[in-house]
């Protein structure tokens, strides 16, 4: 159906959204340097509230290697203490525009994990055990260097639940845009300094993962495109931060510690762990308000990371992070919704240019067809216990925002967009080109149009 | 009979040493009959067996679920990352 954006109409929705930034409760600026023990809660005290159109500016700590080598975290992340946006209601979503993504740490450690037997209950990630006093969530302390260096606090007992199955340190170059894995000799020394060098922030409690000095890949280079793997809300009920997605999420259904769900209550998620490499700086997350004030939290920064995440893990590092929130009122969705900067888009999601434009309506006319659809990419964020789960997930979650039927949808992905593996095993991408209208009627079209223009 | 086709990871896939079996099961069996023959096939593996989520087509199935035909199920274990 061919649609004419309606300038004004769009110009005073995007007026209206700006004049926000300016007025409203809460504070300007709300600095974040403090983490959470690995729950998100929704019971917990919030920071802030910070207001329609603030800042959030935060010091993050890394996720995955590190707190899960410290099994006092009850999740595999170590995220920061959520942050209340004024006037969040449940029903509700938040904008948050990425404005700056830095990091700060020198180096870090990373690999594939092999599970330590009798080190848990259930789960490692969530409930880790000394296998020799038994004390679950034992607190830990660090003696030298290697694999067997986290030790109970209790015991003395060798506690990591997590040893590498194939592991490497990496240095990252003073300008953060390259890094090279190093040798045993190096990755020692550094092991010594784990903390300076991690550039791990003050109120973190994590075991520093450079302590395990991991050499099996030596001299390979990878470029930085440092990403948030977690950015968004705090769920309705508490859940590990690790597990706020559906793919492991899924693993706290009939788990045996005390953080088990069920199906119905793992609705409750956010989905903020994403691990999706396009929640860069520039890009713009909307998140839903599953709890009142709905709790900005952040974390899990990764130096880079291909599609996928098929390691498990990837370069986990400390940073900086400058984020402004939008209050979103009654958007009602389920998940996340991420509009990508231009360059992350697939090629057939990105938006038309002006001589594209041009061409396809004469080619339109030249076939009877009056004008042209106006359209605009989005990406609808779909997770689930397999690829498969996920997919059907963003593609319903696409089809109840946009008002379409699944095959509509599915018709759009495939010739004006793409389905994108985030994370294995269960987080993809719907992209595709929405109609204008249909992203206006949701009071999406002013971000659309922020990244992509007319 | 019937065979099924189950996918394994992480750690019960190391020990059983492949990350796909196959199990012969009566027709009309359930997720909790596969898990115990699985058990008789692989002893060492029975604790981690019964810690496994049985998935099928994306979703979590009880115990008392019957195994549909022609549908691979997965038995996993937890993981975590990113």
């Amino acid at each position: 159906m061919a649609v004419k954006a309606d300038v004004e109409q769009t110009d005073a929705a995007r007026d209206e959204l700006l004049s926000r930034d300016g007025k409203g409760e809460g504070h300007e600026t709300v600095f974040v340097d403090r983490f959470i023990d690995g729950i998100l809660d929704p019971g917990k005290p919030m920071l802030g509230p910070v207001r329609d159109g603030g800042h959030i500016v935060a010091n993050t700590a890394p996720g995955c290697w590190g707190p899960m080598i410290t099994p006092e975290i009850r999740g595999g992340h170590e995220v920061t203490q959520p942050v209340a946006v004024a006037g969040a209601e449940v029903g509700d979503a938040i904008a948050i525009r990425i404005k700056d993504i830095s990091v700060t740490s020198m180096a870090t450690a990373s690999g594939n994990d092999t599970v330590l037997p009798d080190r848990c209950v259930g789960d490692p990630y969530v409930a880790g055990k000394c296998p020799e006093c038994g004390t679950v969530y034992p607190k830990t302390v660090v003696e030298g260097i290697g694999q067997e260096a986290v030790r109970c606090a209790n015991c003395g007992a060798d506690a990591t639940p997590f040893k590498f199955a194939n592991g490497y340190t990496i240095a990252f170059d003073n300008g953060r845009s390259l890094g090279v894995t190093l040798n045993q000799k190096v990755a020692e020394r550094l092991a010594r300094e784990a903390k300076n060098y991690a550039a791990m922030p003050e109120n973190s409690i994590q075991n520093s993962i450079l302590t395990f000095a991991p050499h099996d890949l030596v001299g390979l280079v990878g470029r930085l495109r440092p990403f948030m793997g977690q950015l968004g809300t705090t769920p309705g009920l508490p859940i590990p931060d690790s597990h706020n997605a559906g793919d492991f999420g899924a693993f706290l259904i009939g788990a045996p510690h005390e953080y088990a769900l069920t199906a119905e209550e793992l609705a409750q998620r956010t989905d903020g762990h994403m691990d999706i490499d396009a929640v860069r700086a520039g890009a713009i997350l909307i998140c839903p308000v599953k709890t009142e004030g709905g709790g900005v939290y952040l974390g899990d920064m990764h130096a880079m990371q291909g599609d996928g995440e098929i390691a498990g893990h990837t370069t986990d590092v400390s940073g900086t992070v400058t984020l402004q929130v939008h209050l979103l009122k009654g958007l009602n969705i389920d998940g996340p919704l991420l509009f990508p900067v231009e360059e992350d888009l697939p090629f057939l999601a990105r938006p038309l240019t002006a001589e594209e434009k041009a061409r396809a309506q004469s080619l339109a006319q030249l076939w009877g067809t009056d004008e042209i659809e106006e359209s605009l990419p989005i990406s609808v964020i779909g997770t689930g216990p397999d690829l498969n789960a996920a997919t059907d997930n963003g593609l319903e979650r696409a089809a109840q925002l946009l008002d379409m039927t699944v095959p509509e949808v599915k018709n759009r992905a495939t010739i004006t967009g793409a389905i994108e593996i985030g994370r294995h095993p269960g987080v993809v991408q719907v992209t595709f080109r929405a109609p204008v209208d249909r992203l206006e009627a949701r009071g999406l079209l002013p971000f659309a149009r922020d990244q992509y223009g007319s | 009979m019937k065979t099924i086709s189950v996918r394994v990871n992480g750690a019960l896939a190391q020990q059983i040493g492949s990350s796909r079996i196959q199990v012969a099961l009566p027709e009309g069996a359930t997720v909790a009959d596969l898990l115990d023959a699985l058990s008789r096939q692989h002893p060492a593996s029975g604790d981690l067996i019964r810690r496994a989520i049985p998935v099928i087509q994306g979703s979590h199935v009880s115990p008392e679920a019957a195994l549909p035909a022609g549908q691979q199920i997965s038995l996993l274990m937890p993981v975590a990352g990113g």
